[in-house]
């Protein structure tokens, strides 16, 4: 460890909110907060969003007829990934017909990751009052212990713009690198050596790649990881043989994932829940398949509004994104609401009336040698099938492989009740398809 | 290259490529601030101003590099989309270009090219309409050939250059750096103390360097790769 490397000390759990009264705050404090946004939103959103002006008035309701959040989520029409995608394909808007300013206006076009299609374009306005607030990301990071002085581990892609930026407001030094496990020798370099505190962020495949670089580099790899207080995971949920990894490792991590598209949520040190920030998103929990809320506590539809963006607002958009909310006040003393997602709607499939998503194929893949990056998808042309058919990728040549495909089909009969026909490829055919911190579950063939 | 600089100070840690090795090195603040000047000059020397769009393929290891350029179309108004330059991302390079229109792509190397391959998608097709190809070492050659005219955007270790539509070789910010050729081989050397100390340092590019002043009216020097 060079000089340089002065990381600082664990998270006093003293100081842990970046801004204590928004994130402790009462929830009827929180409900008017939103409720203020959602009014002042709702005219600017008509008057701008061809796509938002068409729904509302095809539903019969203006925003002068929605005067609180009650009226909101009686009366309000959704908005739906469908809905965008017509608009987008039949009058040639690449914005689905969201976008509220005029094009000529956006400093930035950015996109979303494209796993599971073409990316979605993000058209953003940086600085000035209408560009919206500041994403909250930096909330998260002070949470997870990043302070001035601290080194800070970026390891992502160029594609979603200059999160680094919160990074450095915190006052931390960004130490930069590319998600791909090609820059894993290098992480472990500058882990050692600049002592980074927190990390942002990591995913199965570069943890079980971790693995396997400081056995070939002859580090262990408790050493390398020893300053980071936190590690934040993002993507797709961590398998369990990469939490069992980091557990090794005597790494927290935190899980980060979306909160349908309007923002993110992300664990905090009490491990119970992403909290997702209700200043900035409103978010409903629905029935699937109908219109009602669920009760805290079991699984339902996100279904949210961005309430602070006014490039290009989702208003009541329906995600697809299943869920299980609390809004219980967390062990941490925030009183935001928290997720734990369960999947997307588009996910699963039924065979013979079992329904099997993928987080239920998942352990069967990774408990094998051969397959312990994980790396597999669920073929789904329809959401009913006769069969479960998987593909899934594999270390080391064809004919290595021996009888893996029987003891795939076996392990995976056993978690899903379901007896899979099994397509091995190589890994590298799957991880092409990336970007590589995930890869699409699911696949229409 | 270990920061010697207080955490205070340091803007972060980068990196560049010579050749196929990565350095990492420290950049302070100060570098940074000078690092956007320079590029504001590059970007007006790909012709680049309000109004335009430009498509920025770098990847998040170069952020030292890379940042400074966004901040210019930024402070220059001139509109921009990212995408990694790399053989994976290359779907979304061309999704971009087959989206909307882009006055100038910047940072073309051989993994975007080679992922455009993978997909199927000729170069003529994929830039068609692009007016400014500006392309690193590695990809600049495989464009010319197929029967583009790109312009070099030239890594050099922590600093850019790049061609304007003289197409005379590659601009050098002057005020910044120095570069010399030693028997083909590009030296660069900082004018200014850095984070980390950039005295000749062998660049891995091949190539002559020109001290003219150019047709376009800059008198920074120009690297004319070999």
């Amino acid at each position: 460890m060079s000089e340089a490397a002065t990381a600082g000390g664990a998270p006093d759990a003293g100081d842990r909110y970046f801004d204590r009264e928004i994130e402790t705050m009462p929830r009827a404090g929180l409900r008017e907060i939103q409720e203020a946004k959602l009014l002042d939103l709702l005219p600017y959103a008509y008057e701008r969003s061809a796509l938002i002006r068409s729904t509302w008035d095809d539903a019969g309701v203006h925003p002068r007829d929605i005067t609180s959040i009650d009226d909101y989520t009686e009366r309000a029409p959704f908005i739906s990934k469908d809905a965008i995608r017509v608009f987008r394909d039949e009058r040639h808007d690449p914005y689905g017909g969201l976008l509220c300013f005029e094009e000529a206006e956006l400093t930035a076009i950015t996109s979303t990751s494209g796993t599971t299609g073409d990316p979605t374009l993000v058209p953003e306005v940086w600085g000035g009052a209408r560009a919206g607030a500041a994403p909250a990301l930096v909330r998260e990071f002070y949470e997870i212990g990043t302070r001035a002085g601290d080194y800070f581990t970026c390891i992502l892609f160029t594609f979603r713009g200059a999160f680094f930026a919160l990074v450095q407001s915190l006052g931390a030094v960004p130490v930069f690198l590319d998600h791909s496990p090609s820059e894993l020798p290098r992480f472990v370099e500058l882990s050692l050596e600049y002592r980074p505190t927190n990390l942002y962020n990591f995913s199965n495949v570069l943890i079980s790649e971790l693995a396997r670089v400081c056995e070939e580099m002859a580090v262990d790899p408790r050493d390398v990881m020893a300053s980071y207080h936190g590690v934040v995971t993002g993507g797709e949920q961590l398998g369990r043989r990469s939490q069992e990894l980091l557990h090794d490792w005597g790494v927290a991590w935190f899980e980060h994932t979306a909160v349908g598209d309007a923002g993110a949520a992300t664990e905090c040190r009490e491990h119970d829940g992403c909290h997702f920030w209700e200043d900035s998103v409103l978010v409903e929990h629905l029935d699937p398949d109908g219109t009602e809320p669920v009760a805290d506590g079991t699984r339902g539809e996100l279904v949210v509004t961005a309430l602070d963006n006014r490039v290009m607002p989702l208003v009541r958009f329906r995600s697809d994104d299943l869920a299980d909310i609390t809004r219980e006040r967390c062990g941490c003393g925030r009183t935001h609401g928290r997720l734990r997602t369960a999947g997307r709607k588009g996910d699963e499939v039924i065979v013979d009336g079992r329904s099997v998503l993928p987080r239920d194929v998942w352990e069967a893949v990774e408990q094998f040698d051969e397959t312990a990056m994980g790396l597999f998808q669920i073929i789904r042309p329809s959401m009913e099938v006769d069969q479960l058919r998987l593909r899934v990728g594999h270390a080391g040549s064809a004919s290595s492989v021996g009888d893996l495909e029987d003891r795939l089909a076996a392990a995976v009969a056993e978690s899903t009740g379901v007896v899979p026909v099994i397509e091995l490829v190589p890994n590298e055919d799957l991880l092409r398809l990336g970007p590589p911190h995930k890869i699409p579950r699911v696949a229409k063939r | 290259m270990t920061a010697t600089l207080d955490a205070a100070t340091l803007w972060g840690i980068g990196s560049f490529l010579i050749g196929d090795e990565v350095v990492t090195y420290p950049v302070s603040k100060a570098d940074h601030d000078r690092d956007i000047a320079t590029a504001i000059k590059n970007v007006s020397c790909l012709g680049a101003g309000a109004g335009h769009r430009v498509l920025v393929l770098s990847m998040l290891s170069q952020a030292a590099q890379y940042w400074p350029v966004q901040i210019a179309l930024l402070v220059g108004n001139v509109q921009f989309s990212l995408a990694d330059a790399s053989r994976f991302d290359a779907f979304r390079t061309a999704m971009f270009l087959r989206a909307m229109h882009y006055d100038a792509v910047v940072g073309i190397n051989a993994d975007v090219l080679d992922g455009l391959d993978d997909l199927g998608h000729p170069y003529g097709g994929v830039f068609d309409g692009v007016g400014v190809l500006a392309a690193r070492a590695g990809a600049y050659e495989r464009l010319r050939d197929a029967g583009l005219s790109p312009r070099w955007w030239l890594d050099l270790g922590p600093a850019i250059a790049v061609e304007c539509a003289e197409h005379a070789g590659a601009h050098l910010d002057a005020d910044e750096w120095a570069v010399e050729s030693d028997g083909g081989d590009v030296l660069l050397s900082a004018r200014h103390e850095r984070a980390a100390s950039i005295d000749r340092l062998r660049t891995g590019v091949r190539g002559d360097v020109v001290t003219d002043v150019c047709a376009c009216g800059r008198a920074d020097p120009r690297v004319v790769p070999r």
